[in-house]
Parts: structure tokens; C-alpha cells; sequence
């Protein structure tokens, strides 16, 4: 199902992090686990993926390195301990947006 | 669209041009990446790479979201702090009497500040070893053919009517240092000799001038930055064992070339008296007390003694607001160094730090009696002198441009 973009615009930092969380990832490498973690609905493009881990780099909330593969040298992102913190913090308000939204449908949490 | 044409579609969006080439890089790898994902689902080499430039987006719109990211940045704070030392330094002067050439050499420095703020320092750290082989061929050719002894000393050359002092050409000296260090990295270990040698040449200028403490201090500048270097593993080898023989032999080497210079008879009376006292007496330095200065303007309150005169006519609090001020900027050259990302920046940076960061520490010790004074005679920012302020200006812009390139040049 294609979501409203301004529902997703809003947690793609939190997302990103979240996968980097677990490991360090180059690029394409992010779009996909993502595409396949949300079953398809998170179909992050490059044109915004690149911005915004520039950004959180930026924002020492990333860090990157390069390393050899296949050949060539590929660009890995990983999470700083910033990251991890501001990534915690993002999730609260998520649980919390979550759990408002969901009171105010009236679904059982 | 293909994809050579995505690219330079991207890249002008981009204002920064050093930004534009890290992010083509990177943008090319991902279009590879998803042209071979293409391909091992059944699509040809060349319908692969034109469905993953297609699936980019559009370029403009890429480009110009990348162009916000990778601004060349200022850091607003530490020009504030500069300049504003700088203006504190020049009203003194003036206050004091100093002539109105106070005032041009702080707007001359400001300018040159600017100037470097605006160079790719990248460019020292790409041709290093012409940089740095450069100086120190220059050093030389300034030292012993276009010098001339004042008082038993080599301290100043002259080119045509401008007089320019060794000590201030050789405090320039640590940033390229960094960029050659930064050269060496992860090549073989024994390039090791080649950065000791480096630490080497310029003391041996230095202690040939005879400057005794700028010999030390440039020693001691360079080796803190090859202990940095040999840390971060730059060079191969078990770093904790390089770092001890490293410094065992510091230790020695000083001796080594005190014994050379004060066997040959270069140094001055003076010197040795100094040197003798210093191992016979017991005692570190000098006798511990601040000069009585002249309250009239002189070269001594004016260049030499500034944090003295301060102390001693506008109070202690003066004086050690001063001091903090001066540390305070020596803190954020530091810490702008060591944020950097990338390696040439920071250990450029560390440089500039040291370099100031010696000088001020070493007039703030010299001017409260605590070490006798050699050739300390400017303070950073606040000491009248034409040479002493393009140096200072020039470091300190140096330091700019690091922060200002600091999110487009790679690690």
C-alpha cells in the first residue's frame, strides 16, 4: 500500500538508524533491508537516502568509513553512540505517538 | 537520461566543488550497485543501468538537497574570538603610544586570515613532501645565505628592505609537518625515519640560530605530533613500543645537539653562563621575578613583556583574564582539530594549536618568571610586530579552512 509521504518523512532518520543500530550498511544496502524489513512499504529512494545519512553524518550522529569489495571501495555508515542515544529518543516519542494515536482510534493496545 | 548525464546533472546542483566529487563517487557506486541487482534478475548489463539511474530520481532535486548538506561552513565563534583578541591587542598598543602601523598590521593579518580561510589546504596534503622539503630548503637558503648575524645571532633575513624573523617562519612550519606526517600513513614502518628526520632539520635551523628555545619548543611541537600520528597507528608496528623508544631517544637527541652546539662554540657567553647555571644551580630557570617595566611605551612592554605590563598596571585579574582569553583560543584550535573527520585536517590542526599553544605558553611562563625568556618576545594576537601578526593570522585562518572543508574532504 503506498503511504502518505508525510507520514514517512518524519521517521526515515529513526528507521535508518535503526538498521544501522544492528549493523554498519553502505547505501544500497539500507534501501533494501528496509524495503524487505517493512515487506515493501518503506520504498526509500537514493535521491533521499543520500541528504539525510549525509545529514545525520553531518549531525556526528554517523559516522563512515570505505572499505574494499568486489573491486572497488564502498562507503559503510555506521552509528555513533550519539546516534544510539538520539536514536532511543526517537523511538520514546514514537511509542508515545504510537500509543496516542491508536487511544484516539480506539484500538486496543 | 544515462547515467554519465545524471551525474553531471547532480553535480551542479552542487555549489561546493570539492563536495561534488565525494558525492558522485558515492552516487555512481549505488547506481552499480542497483544495475547489478537488476542484472541478476534476468536484465541486460545495459537495460540494468538505465533502470537504476531511473529508480535515482531526479537529479535536481538530489542535487540541490546535497547542496544544503555541504556547505562550506564558518565557524563564527572562533573568528569572533580571533578578531576580537586581535582588536583587544591593537587598542592596547595604541592606548599604550604604539604607532598607527598597530592598527595595519592587525587589519593586514585579518585580511590574510581571510585569504587562507579560503584556500583548499587539501592541496598541502596532496603534494606534501614538495611543501614540506620546500620550507625547509627555503629555511635554509634564508638562514645561511640570506641572513645576517645581529649580535652574535641569525634570527632575522632580509629580503630587499624586509627584515623577517626565523621564529616566525618556523612556527609556520608544524601544519605542513602534519600534512607530511599525514603522507606517511600506513605505508611501511620504517618511514619512521623519515618523519624523525623532518623533526630534525628545522631544530637544527633553529638551534643553529642559536635559539635554544624555539629549539626545544619545535622539538617538542613535532615530536607530541609524530606521538599523535604513531597513536592513530599510522604507522605500522606495535605503536606502544615505537612510542617508547620514540621518547627515550627524545630525551637523548635534545642532549645530543645541546652537547653539538655548545661544543662548537656557537652559542653566545651568555648562553653558556645560562646553561651552566641551569645544571650547577639547582635551580629550572631565572630568578622568579616578573620585570620592573617602564610605564612609558617601549619595545619591552610593547612586544616582550605584554601579560607583565598588564599585571602590573591594570592588576593580577587583568593579567589573568589575558591569559584565559589566549588559552580559551588555543582550546577551540583543538577542539576544532580534533572533531575533524578527516585525518589531514586534524592533524594540520593539531599543528596550528601546537605551534600558538607553545608560544603562548612559553611568553605566559617567561613573562611570570617562571623560565628565562631566550627569544620569547610575541604573544600571539596581542604582541606589537608585522611578522608576528601575518603568522598568526595565517595560522588562525588556517584553522578556518579546516572547518570550513571539514564536511567535504574525505577521511
Amino acid at each position: 500500500m503506498a503511504l502518505d509521504k508525510s507520514l514517512v518523512s518524519g521517521s526515515t532518520s529513526m528507521l535508518v538508524l535503526r538498521l544501522l543500530s544492528d549493523k554498519d550498511m553502505y547505501g544500497y544496502e539500507i534501501i533494501d533491508t528496509l524495503d524487505q524489513r517493512s515487506q515493501n512499504v518503506f520504498q526509500l529512494k537514493a535521491g533521499t537516502l543520500y541528504p539525510l545519512l549525509h545529514t545525520l553524518e553531518n549531525q556526528k550522529l554517523l559516522t563512515s568509513y570505505e572499505k574494499p569489495a568486489n573491486g572497488r571501495t564502498r562507503k559503510y555508515y555506521a552509528i555513533t553512540k550519539e546516534g544510539r542515544k538520539h536514536l532511543t529518543l526517537k523511538q520514546n516519542e514514537w511509542q508515545e505517538y504510537t500509543s496516542a494515536v491508536a487511544h484516539v482510534l480506539s484500538l486496543e493496545v | 537520461m544515462n547515467e554519465q548525464e545524471y551525474l553531471e546533472i547532480l553535480q551542479e546542483q552542487i555549489r561546493c566543488k570539492k563536495a561534488r566529487e565525494l558525492v558522485a563517487s558515492e552516487v555512481k557506486d549505488h547506481i552499480e550497485d542497483q544495475a547489478v541487482a537488476f542484472e541478476e534478475s534476468g536484465m541486460s548489463r545495459t537495460a540494468a543501468i538505465e533502470a537504476a539511474v531511473c529508480e535515482m530520481g531526479d537529479p535536481v532535486d538530489t542535487g540541490i538537497a546535497l547542496d544544503r548538506v555541504h556547505r562550506p561552513q564558518m565557524e563564527w565563534r572562533f573568528l569572533l574570538l580571533a578578531v576580537g583578541i586581535g582588536l583587544i591587542g591593537m587598542c592596547m598598543q595604541l592606548f599604550w603610544g604604539a604607532r598607527i602601523t598597530a592598527p595595519l598590521y592587525t587589519g593586514f593579518g585579518i585580511l590574510i586570515m581571510l585569504g587562507v580561510y579560503f584556500f583548499d589546504y587539501s592541496i598541502v596534503g596532496k603534494h606534501a613532501a614538495f611543501f614540506t622539503f620546500g620550507f625547509l630548503i627555503l629555511c635554509g637558503l634564508a638562514l645561511f645565505f640570506f641572513g645576517g648575524e645581529i649580535r652574535g645571532s641569525l634570527m632575522y633575513f632580509s629580503i630587499g628592505n624586509i627584515r623577517i624573523s626565523m621564529w616566525n617562519v618556523l612556527h609556520l612550519y608544524p601544519p605542513i609537518y602534519g600534512a607530511y606526517l599525514y603522507s606517511l600513513r600506513h605505508h611501511n614502518g620504517r618511514n619512521l625515519w623519515k618523519a624523525l628526520l623532518l623533526i630534525a632539520i628545522p631544530t637544527a635551523f633553529a638551534a643553529w640560530l642559536p635559539c635554544l628555545s624555539l629549539a626545544f619548543s619545535l622539538f617538542m611541537i613535532l615530536m607530541l605530533m609524530l606521538s599523535v600520528a604513531l597513536l592513530k597507528g599510522w604507522f605500522l608496528g606495535n605503536r606502544i613500543r615505537k612510542l617508547a623508544i620514540l621518547w627515550n631517544c627524545a630525551v637523548g637527541l635534545p642532549g645530543i645537539f645541546l652537547g653539538g652546539i655548545y661544543l662548537s662554540g656557537r652559542l653566545a657567553p651568555y648562553q653558556t653562563e645560562r646553561i651552566q647555571r641551569y645544571f650547577t644551580s639547582g635551580v629550572f630557570a631565572g630568578n622568579g621575578t616578573i620585570p620592573r617595566l617602564s610605564e612609558v611605551y617601549n619595545q619591552e612592554n610593547s612586544t616582550q613583556y605584554v601579560i607583565a605590563y598588564v599585571t602590573q598596571y591594570y592588576g593580577m585579574l587583568a593579567g589573568i583574564l589575558l591569559v584565559a582569553a589566549m588559552a580559551f583560543l588555543i582550546y577551540k584550535i583543538f577542539r576544532i582539530s580534533t572533531k575533524q573527520k578527516n585525518q589531514l585536517g586534524m592533524m594540520m590542526g593539531i599543528g596550528c594549536g601546537l605551534s600558538l599553544g607553545a608560544q603562548v605558553l612559553g611568553y605566559t611562563l617567561y613573562n611570570f618568571g617562571i623560565v628565562s625568556g631566550g627569544m620569547i618576545s610575541y604573544l600571539p594576537l596581542l604582541s606589537y610586530g608585522a611578522g608576528g601578526t601575518a603568522m598568526t593570522y595565517y595560522i588562525l585562518g588556517l584553522v578556518l579552512s579546516i572547518h570550513r572543508y571539514q564536511s567535504v574532504i574525505s577521511a
